[in-house]
């Protein structure tokens, strides 16, 4: 017999309303889906609300969970979506106040995700990731960093597998081109 | 002889992309407000959506129908002139 895995055993733990199951998810995944928002918005604040809210969600869904649920997948898929909105109205906001987006970092001040970088090299890979346009950068994050398949991208961002492909190989070639001698 | 299938796994950007990656620096929540988050999701576990959010949807629902309403009226005392 298959030995379930503690994924399926946190997703009926969460089905039943569990507390103890949630705890083990948050651990399993805070740090991920963290790095994935704070590298999306470039504000640590704004990731903390984002990240507050997937877990909101989770917890407020987890009686309604399929059995067979992905709570990776779930989870990125949610905390996609919160950094869709939230980029929306950012735009909407840099629009009515004439100004340029607010998430992306001005001048050559360090932002907190570069305070990070012990190296020289961890520098410039920060700015290089940073400097992807969205769509890019957040299929090198889901891929590179997360190391989910261009499938299961493709479904959390509700796209095409060969779409995943294509910016993966347009994100990569940005990041050589920003890299430079840094490589 | 049959051709060798794909090999599953990853394409070379996506392996090369996970060789950058590697390179950046790791990111964590401070455990006080990892905590703090994880406390305040954790009283909601398997409570449902909130009421709020029902009441809202239903209110919002309301004002459209009520704004396409009085569309309809006044597209209708228009075309009787």
């Amino acid at each position: 017999m298959e030995a379930l895995s503690p994924e399926s055993d946190w997703v009926a733990g969460l089905r039943r309303g569990e507390p103890g199951a949630f705890d083990a998810v948050f651990a399993a995944y805070r740090r991920r889906i963290y790095g994935y928002l704070v590298r999306m918005t470039r504000r640590r604040d704004v990731a903390e609300d984002l990240l507050q809210e997937t877990f909101l969600r989770l917890a407020q869904h987890a009686k309604r969970l399929a059995g067979d649920t992905k709570l990776g997948a779930w989870l990125f898929t949610v905390a996609h979506r919160l950094v869709q909105s939230w980029g929306r109205a950012q735009a909407v906001r840099a629009a009515l106040a004439g100004d340029l987006p607010a998430h992306e970092p001005a001048g050559s001040e360090r932002s907190p995700l570069e305070a990070l970088a012990d190296t020289q090299t961890q520098l410039a890979l920060e700015r290089a990731f940073a400097a992807l346009a969205p769509a890019y950068r957040e299929v090198a994050l889901l891929v590179g960093i997360e190391g989910l398949q261009p499938v299961e991208v493709a479904e959390i961002l509700g796209i095409r597998p060969d779409a995943v492909r294509q910016r993966l190989a347009r994100a990569r070639a940005q990041l050589a081109e920003h890299l430079g001698d840094h490589r | 002889m049959t051709d060798k299938p794909e090999k599953p796994g990853r394409d070379d950007d996506a392996m090369k992309l996970a060789d950058l990656a590697r390179g950046l620096p790791r990111t964590d929540l401070d455990p006080a407000t990892a905590e703090r988050i994880a406390s305040l999701a954790r009283r909601d576990v398997g409570l449902g959506p909130p009421k709020r959010r029902t009441i809202e949807a239903v209110l919002v629902a309301m004002l459209v129908l009520a704004t396409l309403g009085w569309v309809t009226v006044k597209i209708c005392e228009m075309l009787g002139h």
